[in-house]
């Protein structure tokens, strides 16, 4: 197999800055102190991508706007444009699929794509990643990095070897000399919480991961620890599936509100506002849910969820709201909330199911009411019908989601462990 | 040429299958008034998909003030409007 990772250098800065400079900017913005940070007012203010000046003066994604301007006082803040970020990923998809048909999205900037039987019509990797990532950089204004390798996790690693603008190739030989060296953490799958676990017995850099016992990577951090323990010996035999193959298996919907949720009404119509887009969206899989969970964020930073298991697999907006309501009240100790979150999980296909003799009496009505709204949105916009008990309130009738939730988020998913797209 | 993209005012002509082709424009120069333009001739007409945004690049050629003078227009596919792109 010979597999490409596409990945866009400082996506969304980037994709910013080729948009400014293409409407008359004197400066570019990559080449600046510059951030794209949501806003702070309504306190999203925390950094999304930075620029090449800014990860110099110490910036990470993530940190709060507040601490980068302490670090870099002259720092420029953009706004996030995602339905830009979507046509730029849009683009680089659509030149991807001219070289293969296997392409998996695996985020808003990564693209996998299958070469193995390309190589019979464009010939060898390497120069087709160079001719990529030329075009890349002269029909749609931005660079890439390119990994090559055997397989999606060796090519994922090769592409975050040396930024920006570059191809690596990561092949089986290589591994030693090229993956070997780096410090842990940079092996894929291999988070904050894993690293501080293996530091601890003195695993440092990913050969020693590769070197250690398997079994004892297995006892210490269970089928996790098979798992990275393969991926240090570049083992992963992961195909490359296409989108719209990947079976989800979650699907969640929260949102940070702009002030502290100290009233039960309040948190309980932006629990419905996101319910509402969730089982849309549920429906939209034809899927039928039987675990929904609530997960909260106290103004403290205390998270803490909620879940149940139904007896039988539910896609109604108000029944999905009504265990909704019913974790709420069960988990919320009245604290001022700055976070509220829905999410579904265990899905099953829509069809014939085993009724409760418990249960309810279902009222096909109300299926269909759900599937009457459902194609009065998609037709008419997502606000032209709403529920009357947004109508004098502050709160947004559908939350959660950018772009009304058809955007492929930045961290990706569809691999491996993530199953659920937020 | 430097990039100007201001929106403009465009009589433009559409024949069958062919790209549009702009005949006249106008656009409000820097002491605010406005200046018409006949596109005297289209050297060439390029599709470009930076950023992701599909447009054609026509770049033309025209006589302003008594001076030859060669820019750029911009037709923007998505959002159905034309740009003084370069001048």
């Amino acid at each position: 197999m010979v597999i490409m990772h596409i990945d866009a250098n400082s996506a969304y800065l980037a994709w910013t800055a080729v948009d400014l400079l293409e409407k008359g900017a004197r400066v570019d913005v990559r080449t600046i102190p510059a951030v794209v940070a949501g806003d702070p007012k309504s306190r999203h203010g925390i950094i999304l991508a930075k620029s090449g000046p800014c990860k110099k003066a110490g910036i990470v994604t993530g940190e709060s706007l507040f601490e980068a301007r302490r670090k870099c006082p002259d720092l420029v803040v953009l706004p996030p444009n995602y339905d830009l970020y979507l046509s730029c990923s849009n683009a680089m998809f659509q030149l991807l699929s001219e070289y293969s048909p296997i392409i998996q999205r695996y985020s808003i900037d990564e693209c996998f794509l299958d070469y193995t039987h390309s190589a019979a019509r464009f010939g060898d990797p390497l120069a087709t990643a160079k001719e990529i990532g030329q075009r890349m950089k002269r029909e749609l204004g931005f660079t890439v990095n390119i990994g090559i390798g055997p397989n999606p996790l060796l090519a994922k690693m090769a592409s975050e070897l040396e930024k920006p603008d570059r191809i690596h190739t990561l092949w089986p030989e290589e591994i030693k000399e090229k993956m070997w060296t780096l410090p842990i953490r940079e092996l894929f799958m291999v988070g904050r919480a894993t690293e501080t676990k293996l530091r601890r017995i003195n695993i440092n850099t990913i050969g020693d991961l590769a070197k250690a016992d398997p079994e004892h990577m297995k006892a210490l951090l269970k089928s996790h620890g098979q798992l990275i323990w393969e991926y240090a010996n570049g083992i992963d035999d992961s195909p490359v599936t296409p989108n719209e193959e990947i079976q989800q298996k979650g699907l969640g919907n929260g949102t940070t509100t702009a002030h502290d949720v100290k009233e039960k009404a309040e948190a309980k119509q932006i629990l419905l506002a996101l319910t509402e887009r969730v089982a849309m969206r549920l429906r939209k899989l034809g899927r039928k849910t039987s675990l929904v969970s609530v997960s909260l964020k106290t103004d403290k930073f205390l998270r803490y969820s909620h879940q149940v298991k139904l007896s039988r697999p539910i896609d109604g907006t108000t029944e999905i709201f009504g265990h909704v309501c019913r974790l709420f009240d069960q988990c919320w100790r009245g604290e001022p909330l700055r976070y509220l979150g829905v999410s579904l999980s265990e899905f099953e296909r829509e069809g014939p199911c085993q009724i409760s003799i418990f249960d309810e009496p279902r009222n096909a009505k109300v299926d269909e009411l759900d599937q009457t709204i459902d194609a009065i949105r998609k037709k008419y916009g997502d606000r032209s019908i709403l529920r009357a008990t947004f109508a004098n309130s502050k709160v947004e009738p559908l939350q959660g989601g950018v772009n009304d939730g058809d955007y492929i988020m930045m961290g990706g998913y569809g691999r491996e462990n993530s199953g659920g797209a937020d | 040429m430097k990039i100007l993209a201001e929106p403009i005012d465009a009589v433009v002509t559409f024949k069958g299958q062919e790209k549009p082709i702009p005949k006249r424009f106008r656009y409000i120069d820097r002491s605010g008034r406005f200046q018409e333009i006949r596109v005297d001739r289209i050297l060439v007409c390029t599709e470009t998909k930076v950023a992701g945004i599909r447009a054609f690049v026509y770049r033309c050629q025209s006589t302003i003030r008594g001076e030859e003078k060669l820019y750029e227009l911009k037709f923007l596919v998505q959002d159905c409007r034309w740009e003084l792109y370069k001048m």
